[in-house]
């Protein structure tokens, strides 16, 4: 349980720096939507592995750079480290049903790094 | 299902994989040689190559016969432009993430390492053949 509950409180990180750039640079609407859209997912469905966890705040705290470019690579270290943090807690998950979970939205934070690559 | 079931499924689905890109490789050759295309498919040709030996090797190494290609593979439609073979890569992208997600779920330890990076490797490959990134790549769709 632990394990995931971590993994929920990057994937709010995530989110939670996704819209407070979403709202900072209106102009990374077009990539940023999808990417709120695919973070609230993540989250929705890690919470949906733990049926007896309440819902809380986002905690994330990290400041929303001014530059878009700054922000952009913010985006994509974050992404970076939730794939690499989502593929470990994989390997090491009790359960294959959740491992599956983990390893899907692990691949999804790197087709976000490939996505955000290709763009820059 | 097994764990060794699940690994054959990733073997036929990487053979079908190897042989899609062979297909997609050989139009891409006479359309667009030396493009960023080409280049992509031969790099996504040897990965799904290097995938289905070390999966052939490991599955032996289990004790049990690994799956054989088929002689030839139906595609789903005809490949004979550039947006085709964009469209065919990521169709073979997309089956072989939803084969090795189910293998995640069915393997441990080395297997199931293979199965997530496999996993992983096709989404990525996805993007890279136009693609939008997916919340749940190798389980919706």
């Amino acid at each position: 349980m632990g394990l995931v509950v971590r993994a929920i409180a990057d994937e709010e990180e995530l989110l939670a720096f996704c819209q407070r750039a979403r709202t900072r640079h209106r102009a990374l609407a077009t990539q940023l939507d999808p990417l709120v859209g695919r973070q609230r997912r993540h989250v929705k469905v890690l919470r949906g592995a733990l049926s007896d966890l309440h819902p809380r705040p986002a905690t994330g705290s990290a400041g929303v750079p001014a530059s878009i470019v700054a922000t952009l690579t913010s985006l994509r270290r974050l992404s970076e480290r939730n794939a690499d943090k989502r593929r470990h807690e994989c390997l090491a998950a009790s359960s294959g049903r959740l491992a599956r979970l983990l390893a899907s939205v692990s691949a999804s934070h790197a087709m976000t790094v490939e996505s955000l690559a290709s763009r820059q | 299902m097994t764990a060794l079931a699940a690994l054959q499924d990733c073997l036929a689905a990487e053979h079908a994989s190897v042989y899609g890109y062979g297909v997609l490789g050989g139009v891409l050759a006479g359309l667009a040689r030396g493009s960023g295309d080409q280049v992509r498919a031969d790099a996504a040709y040897v990965a799904h190559r290097a995938r289905r030996d070390t999966l052939t090797t490991l599955i032996a190494h289990l004790g049990t016969r690994p799956v054989a290609a088929e002689p030839a593979y139906a595609t789903p439609f005809q490949v004979v432009s550039l947006a085709d073979c964009r469209r065919l890569a990521r169709l073979v992208e997309h089956r072989c993430a939803a084969v090795f997600a189910f293998a995640v779920s069915q393997t441990v330890e080395e297997a199931r390492v293979l199965s997530a990076d496999a996993l992983t490797d096709c989404a990525v490959r996805e993007v890279g053949w136009g693609a939008d990134p997916e919340p749940l790549p190798g389980l919706e769709g």
